[in-house]
């Protein structure tokens, strides 16, 4: 059995789109459509995806990608790839393949093949949010590991999360009751809210959400440090990927919140003033209820919008009982050199995400 | 950096291969794809030393490429302990 590395730059063809979706879309199910795979790649408004597939004869057996995604340090704009979609059948996770250096472990050279495409084909960093062992692969092939300890609290969605702590019974038997409090709090909140005549909010669609991107993209994603820009191309693709949902008050478009999709949600952005309590807190319930609608397992507001006497969110998070627990994060970062922007303190928040 | 001895780094390797059903030749000159030892076991392992040594290890790029057999693998985490 002998598989062959193939690496180079999309647009990628219908058949590979669907090589895509039959392996990696067992693993992260948007995938499993090659719609969404043609999307992430082949439509991205930076440019086409970077990608390296393993085959044995005509099957795709293996891939792995690097997305250019326009970054910001200051007012410098630079393009850094992101890590995704790697898998390697198990049938092949102990192959080897040939490559220019000789032979290698196929799924190192999946990843440092196309690394090394990547940066040198334009792209100025990369970065990659992925497992230890993954990560410690990624070591060994010149990335630095950039770590944030972050001041969040948290709203627990899913007992997918009761999975991530397994093994651990009494933290497993806490979570379990704190996301019943949590429940009980939101049905409090939805009740106040009803019986008050509360603040309606509405969700802007494809159609009427450009002033809240246009606002979102006037803010700095990362004051002294780098991160992804805000741009409105940005912005409008990764609505396109449904990665960003906004909730706002309704009949004031000022007032509005905006939060990534997936599966671990983060407020990105909060406009709602602290004068307008009632209306942080619709958005705020509103934000996670439609979050554990699809089927999200957390919802995390950064500590210092938390902390902010300006804004809402902290009235709101205590009523909907939000809890405080710092998180360790990790990314894997690589520079093209050490001049460039990436080399600056990476400042992480979930649009590091696709 | 506290070093992690050949003995202790041999025992963990048994440990990773023993929970995919395989076992660790006794002798350094297996080759890694013989054995069945991949790169994400490499990887778990080095994790494990990282752990038991409280220091990241750091690496030369190209590492992989350089350790063929159970031997190399001994002889590296040796050397990148010591």
């Amino acid at each position: 059995m002998s598989l062959v590395l193939s690496i180079g730059r999309g647009p990628l063809a219908d058949a590979d789109l669907a090589g895509i979706a039959r392996t990696y879309g067992g693993v992260d199910p948007r995938y499993g459509a090659p719609a969404f795979c043609a999307e992430v790649f082949n439509r991205n408004p930076f440019g086409w995806s970077w990608h390296a597939f393993a085959r044995d004869g005509a099957e795709v057996v293996g891939h792995y990608a690097v997305i250019p995604m326009r970054a910001r340090a200051g007012a410098v704009r630079f393009t850094s790839g992101k890590g995704e979609a790697l898998y390697l059948d198990e049938r092949h996770r102990a192959a080897e393949v040939e490559t220019p250096a000789g032979p290698m472990p196929a799924g190192v050279a999946l990843m440092k093949g196309l690394h090394d495409f990547a940066l040198a084909d334009g792209a100025a960093v990369l970065h990659n949010i992925t497992s230890a062992e993954i990560g410690m692969l990624q070591r060994m092939d010149g990335f630095r590991v950039a770590k944030e300890v972050r001041a969040q609290s948290h709203v627990l969605l899913s007992p997918d999360e009761l999975r991530r702590l397994r093994g651990r019974t009494s933290q497993v038997l806490l979570a379990r009751g704190l996301m019943a409090v949590q429940r009980a709090a939101r049905v409090a909140a939805h009740a106040r809210l009803a019986l008050r005549g509360g603040a309606g909010v509405v969700v802007p669609g494809a159609h009427d959400d450009a002033p809240y991107l246009e606002a979102f993209s006037r803010t700095d994603p990362a004051p002294g440090g780098w991160s992804i820009a805000r741009d409105m191309d940005t912005l409008r693709w990764l609505r396109r990927l449904e990665r960003l949902d906004i909730v706002a008050v309704a009949g004031s478009p000022g007032l509005f919140a905006i939060v990534n999709g997936g599966r671990a949600r983060e407020i990105l952005h909060w406009s709602v003033p602290a004068s307008d309590p009632r209306g942080g807190l619709a958005v705020l319930a509103t934000l996670v209820e439609r979050a554990a609608r699809d089927r999200a397992w957390i919802v995390s507001l950064p500590q210092a919008l938390v902390a902010d006497p300006a804004w809402s969110l902290g009235s709101a998070a205590r009523v909907l009982c939000f809890r405080d627990r710092p998180v360790d994060q990790q990314v894997y970062v690589k520079a093209a050199s050490s001049d460039v922007p990436g080399a600056a303190p990476l400042v992480f928040n979930r649009m590091f995400n696709v | 950096m506290s070093a992690v001895d050949r003995t202790a780094v041999r025992r963990m390797m048994e440990e990773l291969l023993k929970r995919q059903g395989k076992s660790l030749p006794s002798g350094d000159a297996a080759l890694l794809r013989d054995v069945g030892f991949r790169s994400l076991d490499f990887a778990e392992l080095a994790l494990r030393v990282e752990m038991q040594t409280g220091n990241a290890l750091q690496f030369e790029t190209g590492v992989l490429r350089s350790i063929q057999t159970v031997g190399d693998v001994l002889d590296f985490m040796e050397r990148v302990t010591a």
